[in-house]
Protein backbone atom coordinates (compact mmCIF):
# COMPACT_ATOMS: atom_id res chain seq x y z
CA UNK A 1 0.00 0.00 0.00
CA UNK A 2 2.45 2.40 0.92
CA UNK A 3 5.00 1.33 -2.13
CA UNK A 4 1.75 2.25 -4.52
CA UNK A 5 0.89 5.49 -2.62
CA UNK A 6 4.65 6.43 -3.41
CA UNK A 7 4.06 5.66 -6.57
CA UNK A 8 1.23 7.53 -7.30
CA UNK A 9 3.14 10.15 -5.74
CA UNK A 10 6.62 10.21 -8.09
CA UNK A 11 4.22 9.81 -10.86
CA UNK A 12 2.26 13.37 -9.72
CA UNK A 13 5.29 15.05 -9.77
CA UNK A 14 6.65 13.86 -12.93
CA UNK A 15 3.79 15.32 -14.45
CA UNK A 16 3.76 18.70 -12.76
CA UNK A 17 4.43 21.40 -15.29
CA UNK A 18 6.97 23.99 -14.79
CA UNK A 19 6.18 27.35 -14.10
CA UNK A 20 7.38 28.70 -17.23
CA UNK A 21 5.17 26.33 -19.09
CA UNK A 22 1.53 27.75 -17.80
CA UNK A 23 -0.67 28.79 -20.16
CA UNK A 24 -1.15 32.04 -18.93
CA UNK A 25 1.87 34.54 -18.44
CA UNK A 26 1.77 35.86 -14.81
CA UNK A 27 1.78 39.70 -14.66
CA UNK A 28 5.26 40.99 -13.05
CA UNK A 29 4.69 41.48 -9.47
CA UNK A 30 7.22 42.84 -6.30
CA UNK A 31 7.56 40.38 -3.87
CA UNK A 32 7.33 41.66 -0.03
CA UNK A 33 8.28 38.54 1.59
CA UNK A 34 9.15 34.76 0.81
CA UNK A 35 9.47 32.91 3.99
CA UNK A 36 11.25 29.62 4.42
CA UNK A 37 8.53 26.25 5.20
CA UNK A 38 6.56 27.71 8.27
CA UNK A 39 5.50 23.73 9.04
CA UNK A 40 4.96 20.39 7.23
CA UNK A 41 1.74 21.57 5.56
CA UNK A 42 3.09 24.93 4.53
CA UNK A 43 6.32 24.34 2.85
CA UNK A 44 6.48 28.51 1.68
CA UNK A 45 5.08 31.49 1.98
CA UNK A 46 4.81 34.06 -0.48
CA UNK A 47 3.65 37.96 -0.27
CA UNK A 48 3.50 39.80 -3.89
CA UNK A 49 2.26 43.47 -5.02
CA UNK A 50 0.37 43.77 -8.33
CA UNK A 51 0.12 46.80 -9.11
CA UNK A 52 -0.70 46.73 -12.59
CA UNK A 53 -2.85 43.31 -12.61
CA UNK A 54 -3.46 40.80 -9.90
CA UNK A 55 -2.20 37.42 -10.85
CA UNK A 56 -5.47 34.88 -11.08
CA UNK A 57 -7.85 37.94 -12.45
CA UNK A 58 -9.38 38.47 -15.75
CA UNK A 59 -7.63 41.77 -16.43
CA UNK A 60 -10.39 44.40 -17.60
CA UNK A 61 -12.30 44.26 -21.11
CA UNK A 62 -10.06 46.64 -23.49
CA UNK A 63 -7.43 47.26 -21.11
CA UNK A 64 -5.77 44.29 -20.08
CA UNK A 65 -5.11 46.17 -17.29
CA UNK A 66 -7.15 44.46 -13.78
CA UNK A 67 -7.72 45.57 -10.69
CA UNK A 68 -4.12 45.75 -8.37
CA UNK A 69 -3.82 43.40 -5.52
CA UNK A 70 -1.87 42.16 -2.73
CA UNK A 71 -1.61 38.16 -2.85
CA UNK A 72 -0.46 36.33 -0.25
CA UNK A 73 0.21 32.47 -1.55
CA UNK A 74 0.92 29.11 0.40
CA UNK A 75 2.48 26.53 -1.06
CA UNK A 76 1.83 23.15 0.50
CA UNK A 77 3.09 19.34 -0.17
CA UNK A 78 2.34 17.81 -2.98
CA UNK A 79 2.19 14.61 -3.70
CA UNK A 80 -1.08 12.96 -5.23
CA UNK A 81 -2.96 13.73 -8.18
CA UNK A 82 -6.79 14.69 -7.09
CA UNK A 83 -7.80 12.20 -9.82
CA UNK A 84 -6.83 9.34 -7.36
CA UNK A 85 -10.09 10.43 -5.53
CA UNK A 86 -8.19 10.09 -2.28
CA UNK A 87 -7.39 13.18 -0.76
CA UNK A 88 -3.87 13.65 1.24
CA UNK A 89 -4.67 14.79 5.01
CA UNK A 90 -1.44 17.13 4.67
CA UNK A 91 -3.31 19.26 1.47
CA UNK A 92 -3.57 22.33 2.07
CA UNK A 93 -7.33 23.78 1.59
CA UNK A 94 -9.05 27.22 2.05
CA UNK A 95 -11.85 25.63 4.36
CA UNK A 96 -8.78 25.07 6.63
CA UNK A 97 -6.43 27.89 6.32
CA UNK A 98 -6.91 31.58 7.00
CA UNK A 99 -4.60 34.61 6.59
CA UNK A 100 -4.38 37.90 8.39
CA UNK A 101 -2.65 40.64 6.60
CA UNK A 102 -1.47 43.92 9.17
CA UNK A 103 -0.95 47.47 8.79
CA UNK A 104 1.02 49.16 11.22
CA UNK A 105 -2.22 51.33 12.13
CA UNK A 106 -3.42 48.07 14.15
CA UNK A 107 -6.23 47.36 11.54
CA UNK A 108 -6.31 44.28 8.96
CA UNK A 109 -6.01 44.56 4.98
CA UNK A 110 -9.70 43.44 4.00
CA UNK A 111 -10.16 40.49 1.28
CA UNK A 112 -10.34 42.18 -2.82
CA UNK A 113 -11.66 38.44 -3.98
CA UNK A 114 -12.41 35.09 -1.66
CA UNK A 115 -9.12 32.89 -1.35
CA UNK A 116 -8.86 30.51 -3.98
CA UNK A 117 -7.25 26.99 -3.71
CA UNK A 118 -4.47 27.17 -6.21
CA UNK A 119 -3.83 24.69 -9.11
CA UNK A 120 -1.29 23.91 -11.57
CA UNK A 121 -2.57 23.79 -14.98
CA UNK A 122 -2.23 20.58 -16.93
CA UNK A 123 -4.51 17.56 -18.18
CA UNK A 124 -5.14 16.89 -14.71
CA UNK A 125 -5.01 19.87 -12.24
CA UNK A 126 -3.33 19.78 -9.11
CA UNK A 127 -4.27 21.47 -6.29
CA UNK A 128 -0.55 22.89 -5.09
CA UNK A 129 -1.71 25.46 -2.09
CA UNK A 130 -4.18 28.48 -1.72
CA UNK A 131 -3.95 31.81 -2.89
CA UNK A 132 -5.47 34.94 -0.91
CA UNK A 133 -6.16 38.29 -2.93
CA UNK A 134 -6.23 41.42 -0.73
CA UNK A 135 -6.96 44.61 -1.51
CA UNK A 136 -4.20 46.89 -2.62
CA UNK A 137 -1.85 49.13 -0.04
CA UNK A 138 1.10 50.91 0.01
CA UNK A 139 3.74 47.99 1.11
CA UNK A 140 5.37 50.47 3.64
CA UNK A 141 1.83 50.18 5.59
CA UNK A 142 2.13 46.65 5.89
CA UNK A 143 3.30 45.06 9.25
CA UNK A 144 3.18 41.27 8.75
CA UNK A 145 1.06 38.43 7.53
CA UNK A 146 -0.44 35.76 9.51
CA UNK A 147 -1.62 32.36 8.81
CA UNK A 148 -3.82 30.00 10.36
CA UNK A 149 -3.82 26.50 9.50
CA UNK A 150 -6.43 23.93 11.42
CA UNK A 151 -5.82 26.94 14.13
CA UNK A 152 -2.37 27.05 14.99
CA UNK A 153 -1.36 30.64 14.11
CA UNK A 154 2.31 31.57 12.08
CA UNK A 155 3.29 35.26 11.85
CA UNK A 156 5.97 36.67 10.08
CA UNK A 157 7.07 40.52 9.57
CA UNK A 158 6.81 42.39 6.41
CA UNK A 159 9.79 44.61 6.04
CA UNK A 160 9.13 46.61 2.74
CA UNK A 161 9.84 50.31 3.35
CA UNK A 162 11.28 51.28 0.29
CA UNK B 1 -4.87 34.37 39.07
CA UNK B 2 -8.44 35.42 38.93
CA UNK B 3 -7.37 38.15 41.42
CA UNK B 4 -4.48 39.35 38.86
CA UNK B 5 -7.00 39.45 35.97
CA UNK B 6 -9.81 41.10 38.33
CA UNK B 7 -6.89 43.72 39.10
CA UNK B 8 -5.94 44.40 35.51
CA UNK B 9 -9.18 44.64 34.44
CA UNK B 10 -9.80 47.58 36.64
CA UNK B 11 -6.53 48.88 36.44
CA UNK B 12 -7.51 49.27 32.43
CA UNK B 13 -10.59 51.02 33.07
CA UNK B 14 -8.83 53.28 35.42
CA UNK B 15 -6.89 54.13 32.05
CA UNK B 16 -9.93 55.05 30.26
CA UNK B 17 -11.49 58.92 29.89
CA UNK B 18 -14.42 59.12 31.13
CA UNK B 19 -16.34 60.24 28.21
CA UNK B 20 -15.95 56.60 26.80
CA UNK B 21 -16.61 54.86 30.06
CA UNK B 22 -18.51 56.44 32.26
CA UNK B 23 -18.78 54.31 35.47
CA UNK B 24 -15.51 52.57 35.41
CA UNK B 25 -16.78 49.97 37.58
CA UNK B 26 -15.73 46.59 36.39
CA UNK B 27 -19.25 44.23 37.24
CA UNK B 28 -17.66 40.79 35.86
CA UNK B 29 -14.83 39.82 33.32
CA UNK B 30 -14.04 36.85 31.21
CA UNK B 31 -10.47 35.93 30.61
CA UNK B 32 -9.43 34.83 27.07
CA UNK B 33 -5.80 34.46 27.54
CA UNK B 34 -4.23 34.34 30.81
CA UNK B 35 -0.40 35.62 31.41
CA UNK B 36 1.11 33.95 28.44
CA UNK B 37 4.55 34.90 27.54
CA UNK B 38 5.29 36.93 24.39
CA UNK B 39 9.28 36.77 24.87
CA UNK B 40 11.75 36.68 27.90
CA UNK B 41 10.22 40.54 28.75
CA UNK B 42 6.64 40.92 27.82
CA UNK B 43 3.47 38.50 28.80
CA UNK B 44 -0.06 39.20 27.72
CA UNK B 45 -3.41 38.69 29.01
CA UNK B 46 -6.54 38.95 27.16
CA UNK B 47 -9.87 39.46 28.99
CA UNK B 48 -13.45 40.49 28.16
CA UNK B 49 -14.58 43.18 30.55
CA UNK B 50 -18.58 43.70 31.34
CA UNK B 51 -19.24 47.00 33.33
CA UNK B 52 -21.78 47.32 35.83
CA UNK B 53 -23.94 50.89 36.01
CA UNK B 54 -24.70 52.36 32.26
CA UNK B 55 -25.00 49.31 30.38
CA UNK B 56 -22.22 49.91 28.42
CA UNK B 57 -21.03 47.59 25.72
CA UNK B 58 -18.34 45.24 27.20
CA UNK B 59 -14.50 45.59 26.02
CA UNK B 60 -12.19 43.72 24.88
CA UNK B 61 -8.84 44.67 26.45
CA UNK B 62 -5.18 43.42 25.59
CA UNK B 63 -2.83 43.72 28.49
CA UNK B 64 0.87 43.58 28.02
CA UNK B 65 3.04 43.74 31.00
CA UNK B 66 6.69 44.19 31.31
CA UNK B 67 9.02 41.85 34.06
CA UNK B 68 8.75 43.78 37.13
CA UNK B 69 11.78 45.30 37.64
CA UNK B 70 12.50 46.21 41.76
CA UNK B 71 13.88 49.47 43.31
CA UNK B 72 17.54 49.77 43.51
CA UNK B 73 18.47 46.61 40.88
CA UNK B 74 20.60 47.86 38.06
CA UNK B 75 18.01 47.26 35.21
CA UNK B 76 18.76 44.74 32.73
CA UNK B 77 15.79 45.38 30.73
CA UNK B 78 16.80 49.53 30.35
CA UNK B 79 13.98 50.18 27.64
CA UNK B 80 10.87 50.55 28.98
CA UNK B 81 7.50 49.95 27.41
CA UNK B 82 6.34 53.35 26.87
CA UNK B 83 9.53 53.83 25.24
CA UNK B 84 8.92 50.54 22.45
CA UNK B 85 6.91 50.68 19.36
CA UNK B 86 3.72 48.58 20.03
CA UNK B 87 0.96 47.86 18.10
CA UNK B 88 -1.83 44.83 19.08
CA UNK B 89 -4.60 43.40 16.54
CA UNK B 90 -6.84 40.95 17.65
CA UNK B 91 -7.69 38.34 14.95
CA UNK B 92 -11.44 37.07 13.98
CA UNK B 93 -11.85 34.13 12.73
CA UNK B 94 -13.45 35.83 9.17
CA UNK B 95 -9.98 37.19 8.54
CA UNK B 96 -10.81 40.39 9.73
CA UNK B 97 -9.74 42.06 12.75
CA UNK B 98 -11.86 43.83 15.59
CA UNK B 99 -11.46 47.31 15.72
CA UNK B 100 -9.37 49.11 18.05
CA UNK B 101 -10.59 51.61 20.62
CA UNK B 102 -7.37 53.32 22.51
CA UNK B 103 -4.11 52.50 23.51
CA UNK B 104 -3.10 53.48 27.35
CA UNK B 105 0.71 53.02 29.39
CA UNK B 106 0.72 53.42 32.83
CA UNK B 107 3.44 52.62 35.63
CA UNK B 108 2.04 51.13 38.38
CA UNK B 109 3.16 52.79 41.85
CA UNK B 110 6.19 50.85 43.60
CA UNK B 111 4.94 48.54 45.81
CA UNK B 112 7.26 45.91 47.58
CA UNK B 113 9.80 47.47 46.19
CA UNK B 114 8.67 46.18 42.09
CA UNK B 115 7.78 48.65 39.96
CA UNK B 116 5.03 47.41 37.77
CA UNK B 117 4.31 48.78 33.89
CA UNK B 118 1.46 47.74 31.86
CA UNK B 119 0.24 49.03 28.52
CA UNK B 120 -3.76 48.03 27.59
CA UNK B 121 -4.90 48.18 24.20
CA UNK B 122 -8.82 48.40 24.18
CA UNK B 123 -10.69 47.00 21.39
CA UNK B 124 -15.14 46.53 20.60
CA UNK B 125 -16.54 43.66 21.78
CA UNK B 126 -17.28 40.53 19.12
CA UNK B 127 -18.40 37.36 20.09
CA UNK B 128 -15.15 35.48 21.96
CA UNK B 129 -15.62 32.47 19.82
CA UNK B 130 -15.29 34.82 16.88
CA UNK B 131 -11.39 35.40 18.46
CA UNK B 132 -9.12 33.57 16.68
CA UNK B 133 -5.38 35.32 18.44
CA UNK B 134 -3.96 37.73 19.12
CA UNK B 135 -0.63 39.56 17.52
CA UNK B 136 1.53 41.81 19.58
CA UNK B 137 4.38 43.84 17.42
CA UNK B 138 7.27 45.15 19.69
CA UNK B 139 10.07 47.03 18.19
CA UNK B 140 9.05 45.29 14.73
CA UNK B 141 8.74 42.19 15.73
CA UNK B 142 5.74 40.07 15.70
CA UNK B 143 4.49 37.78 18.49
CA UNK B 144 1.08 35.69 17.68
CA UNK B 145 -0.96 33.50 20.01
CA UNK B 146 -4.09 31.37 19.92
CA UNK B 147 -7.42 32.17 21.57
CA UNK B 148 -8.86 29.27 21.97
CA UNK B 149 -13.15 29.60 22.19
CA UNK B 150 -14.06 27.80 25.04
Amino acid sequence: MLARLFLIGMMALATLPSSSSQQVPEPPGRVLLTAAPLSDQITALTVTEYSGRCAGIKPQPGTGDGPPCIQVKLNGPVWRTITDGVSSPNLLSVKTTQVWLLRKDGTAVGNLIQPMNAMRSGDSPIPYGVLFTFQPVPPQELAGVVVSVDGKLYAREIKADQ
Amino acid sequence: MLARTFLIGVMALATLPSPQVPSRQVHSFRPLLNTVPLSDEISVDVIELFEGVGAQPPLLVVQLGRLPTRSGESNPHPQPLSGMAIQVWLLRADGTSVAQRQKRSIVAPEQAGVITETTSVFFDDVPHHDVAGVVVSVDGKLYVREIKAS
